[in-house]
């Protein structure tokens, strides 16, 4: 198999007196959707913002591209080509798309303009045509407060801004979770095609069935630890809950946590 | 003998307590009484001014004084200043209080506890709650301001009053002084008046449209500081100085520059230092029991430019410290 | 999947719908309709020269204090401090310009310095205390507001000060640009044009704006909201320094009593012209309307002698109807 774009190896990480990772693995390969699941307090949220440079780990290493690395802040974790799409989207709701996709990170004028921090909002609103186009996302007005847009849609211009600057790992977390059915339907499309753009799109979800629909791989983590890893089509839901629930594990070796 | 049998059982308990002495209230004469002015409001050159004569008066009596104020002209920022005061338990309280019912409640609590009460300058609704009030009649100062005006004006053309806030007891007595006086003049016609909230920018706007709707206006009557600030503003953006006569109440620093400019012609001036003076006398005289008088007027002068600087009209000017 | 381009809307149709419902145009057409009907029942009074010098000059000073407010609001925040704050300066700078003495124009910028400087220190503690001690907007501003004037008092006893030099009264407070357009007109609108473009065109601008809409995803995104806030609310106080300063030319005076209700004054123009107290939301054109529909009612009503009361009424009707429209258009525009 080809090198892991994100690699993390035993991983720990301890809050006051709880030990939220011990020794927690994941991988995570250019061009495939990896879902990461486990019940409550497994470890997930910690385990992501590990790997997206929210939160520094106690030991373990952090690998891109099999080189070791050590984000300081999630601005580090974006340097090195990874973004997040958070379950409340992140996005400021009185602003448009354009100033959305460019938070942080703004374009500005050449010149001594742009120095005093003059915008190019010109030049952000192309780019944010193209790649809401690139991803098939058609918004009726492009400048409207994303406040104005549905529940759909403002998910998609967050997967959008993510898609835009990634060059590695996408992070996707609970992207469904307020959405109805057909709007379900277009953003797990809208998934697979930041796949099959060649980046590593890593899911966390509680829905068994899309896990089921939309993985390549699946990783189970269970009291801070990976206890499973199946590929497409190995796994049914009752393997998936009993990795979950510490009844089987499957394609790892457990190591002893202290 | 009465004395002596309510004396025993002191002397038995100042036996056991150590107390010296018979049975009465300690005499008042063997400590100084103490008076406490309570301000109109703290940072004001005429409430300064009471309370630098109320001060030198009280030290020439022997009497401990003190004064405080609230941080502006109101009931909110007076009432809880009164209760301090109240709870200090001075002998008496000089007051200038806010108009009407606010704080007649509170007065009333300490005239029940004994402490005699002088209203300086402004009363409350009750007016039977102080053994004295000394006041300038403001009503006859609007009247003074009316005459004065009318004189610089020729007794002919417009005038206007430019208000404070309506409620204020003194500043609404002139404007109605002024307006009962100014009827009794058929060459000059009367605008009305405007309110400025206590606020110079205000005034200057509410002037400067009167101004404009009524270019050959020939005066204005300005109750108080804030407002004679405000409309010299505007008679000098509009170039007007001299020709549009103002007449004023009340000093200020600034006020008094545009006297000396020519652009403020008269100011009406009490004499906050004399009712000072005279609350401490009511006051003292109360606590020991001597006749007080109800009402005092303290009069007033007409400062302008060519008699600002003569003594007996420049003591009058109002201190912004008691040095 | 698409596979050609979609059509994206023409910028055009968007801005034009979006002007037929923006609380801004009626705002203006308001404020025009005013104009209009007062023009025609005292033209010689209210279109006069002195009549609309006045107003534009004794409006500069709040117009420069009220751009300042705009930046603060939209971060959803308040500056109860602004006229504490413009009192302070003006007496610091007064006071400086006393005793350097004289009267060119070296004292008079010092004076400047002084005042400007006066402002954005308060503002700046605003800004800490609310960034960094997490001390709500509210809460902050109005220690600081009790603060700057009780200073201010301490220093000048309460007595209004006189004595600000001839070349800042006269040349600003009394001068004017071409002979027509009075200098305090002009540094309002020079204030207020650069803070548009500040508002509308810079990285400074829409950081306020994220900060205001939301806070959360700008930190996530790497912008330090704390500093930011830090910044605002010294700009906030910069201005009311500034305004301090205006303040004196205007009236040759520092007045210390005067100046109590100009907080809310502010506040109520910058959410009167359309700028939400909720953030992320800002106009400082919807500013400048919503200081002129109270001046040009209040100037108006006095002209045709419409009783004070009624001023006072119709100027908290049109301000609880203009947060009305904004509630109404944020709730109609959000539909999940």
């Amino acid at each position: 198999m080809a090198e892991p774009l994100l690699e993390a190896r035993r991983i720990r990480k301890r809050f006051d007196h709880v030990d939220a990772l011990r020794g927690a693995d994941f991988t995570a390969y250019a061009g495939e959707i990896v879902s990461l699941i486990g019940d409550n307090g497994a470890g997930k949220s910690t385990l992501v913002k590990v790997l997206s440079g929210a939160v520094r780990p106690d030991s373990g290493d952090l690998l891109v591209d099999g080189e070791p690395v050590s984000f300081a802040s999630p601005t580090a974790a974006q340097a090195a080509g990874i973004e997040t799409v958070y379950q409340d989207l992140a996005l400021a709701p009185a602003l448009g798309p354009a100033a959305n996709l460019f938070m942080g990170r703004e374009l500005t004028k050449a010149g001594p303009l742009g120095r005093l921090g003059f915008l190019d909002k010109a030049a952000m609103r192309d780019s944010t045509v193209r790649e809401l186009a690139s991803l098939g996302v058609k918004l009726a007005d492009l400048d409207a407060p994303v406040s104005t847009l549905s529940g759909g849609q403002r998910q998609s211009v967050a997967i959008c801004r993510a898609v835009a600057w990634a060059k590695r790992v996408v992070f996707m977390d609970e992207p469904t979770a307020a959405l109805g059915v057909v709007q379900t339907r277009r953003v797990l499309d809208l998934i697979r095609q930041v796949r099959d753009r060649g980046l590593a799109v890593v899911l966390i979800t509680h829905s068994m069935p899309q896990v089921l629909e939309v993985s390549d791989r699946i990783e189970v983590l269970r009291l801070g630890a990976r206890v499973a890893r199946f590929q497409a089509g190995e796994a049914k839901a009752e393997d998936l809950v009993a990795a979950m629930t510490g009844l089987l594990t499957h394609g790892v070796t457990l190591e002893e946590t202290v | 003998m009465r004395k002596i049998s309510l004396c025993a059982p002191v002397v038995a308990l100042a036996v056991l307590t150590g107390c010296s002495g018979g049975g009465e209230a300690p005499d008042a004469a063997d400590r100084p009484y103490k008076i406490t002015y309570v301000q109109g409001m703290a940072g004001n050159p005429f409430f300064t001014s009471l309370t630098c004569g109320a001060q030198a008066r009280a030290k020439e009596k022997g009497v401990v004084f003190d004064a405080q104020g609230g941080k502006d002209y109101s009931p909110q920022s007076q009432t809880p200043i009164l209760n301090g005061v109240i709870a200090q338990k001075p002998d008496a309280i000089v007051i200038s209080p806010m108009a009407g019912e606010a704080m007649v409640p509170a007065l009333s609590k300490a005239k029940a506890a004994g402490i005699k009460l002088v209203f300086a300058d402004s009363v409350a609704a009750d007016e039977s709650l102080a053994v004295s009030q000394i006041a300038s009649d403001n009503q006859a100062g609007g009247a003074l301001a009316a005459k004065t005006l009318a004189e610089l004006i020729g007794d002919k053309g417009k005038v206007m009053v430019m208000g404070a806030k309506p409620g204020i007891s003194t500043t609404d007595a002139r404007q109605r002084g002024f307006e009962e006086e100014i009827k009794k003049h058929p060459g000059i016609t009367y605008l009305g008046s405007q309110y400025s909230d206590s606020q110079p920018a205000t005034a200057t706007s509410k002037f400067g449209a009167v101004l404009a709707a009524n270019s050959d206006l020939a005066g204005v009557f300005a109750v108080s500081t804030q407002e004679v600030e405000g409309v010299a503003t505007g008679v000098q953006n509009a170039e007007k100085s001299g020709k549009v006569r103002i007449v004023g109440f009340d000093t200020s620093d600034p006020i008094l520059d545009d006297v000396r400019n020519g652009v403020v012609q008269s100011l009406v001036v009490q004499q906050p230092l004399q009712m000072g003076v005279d609350a401490v006398d009511q006051a003292v005289a109360a606590l020991k029991g001597e006749s007080t008088t109800a009402k005092i007027s303290t009069p007033f002068v007409v400062l302008t430019k060519d008699n600002m600087a003569q003594p007996d009209i420049a003591k009058f000017i109002y201190k912004t410290t008691c040095e | 999947m698409t596979i050609a381009a979609p059509a994206q809307p023409r910028r055009g149709d968007a801005v034009r719908r979006r002007l037929a419902s923006s609380p801004l145009t009626y705002l203006s057409l308001s404020l025009a309709v005013m104009i209009v009907v007062f023009s025609i029942a005292a033209p010689q009074a209210f279109l006069s020269a002195y009549n609309v010098q006045t107003m534009l000059t004794v409006t500069s000073v709040l117009l420069v204090m009220s751009v300042g407010m705009t930046f603060v609001i939209a971060t959803a925040g308040i500056d109860l401090s602004v006229g504490s704050v413009l009192v302070f300066s003006a007496v610091m700078s007064l006071k400086t310009m006393t005793a350097l003495g004289g009267d060119g124009v070296g004292v008079v910028l010092a004076g400047f310095a002084v005042a400007a400087l006066s402002g954005v220190a308060w503002g700046a503690l605003n800004g800490f205390l609310i960034s960094k001690a997490r001390v709500p907007a509210l809460i902050s501003t109005l220690g600081t507001m009790g603060a700057a004037l009780g200073i201010a008092q301490l220093v000048t006893g309460g007595n209004d000060l006189s004595g600000v030099p001839k070349a800042l009264y006269e040349g600003i407070g009394l001068g004017k640009l071409f002979g027509v357009v009075p200098w305090l007109v002009v540094i309002a609108l020079v204030v207020t044009i650069a803070g548009a473009i500040v508002l509308t065109q810079t990285r400074f601008g829409r950081y306020t704006l994220f900060v205001g809409s939301g806070p959360e995803a700008a930190r996530r995104a790497g912008i330090n909201v704390d500093r930011h806030l830090i910044k605002v609310y010294g700009l906030g106080g910069l201005l009311a320094g500034v305004a301090g300063f205006l303040d004196l030319a205007l009236f040759a005076s520092a007045n210390i009593a005067g100046h109590s209700t100009d907080n809310l004054q502010a506040v109520a123009a910058v959410v009167l012209g359309g700028t939400s107290l909720f953030g992320g939301v800002a106009t400082i054109a919807g500013t400048v309307i919503g200081v002129f529909i109270p001046a040009v009612l209040q100037n108006g009503f006095v002209i045709l002698k419409v009783q004070t009361f009624w001023q006072e009424v119709a100027i908290g009707v049109v301000l609880v109807l203009a947060v009305y429209i904004d509630q109404f258009k944020r709730r109609s525009r959000e539909k999940s």
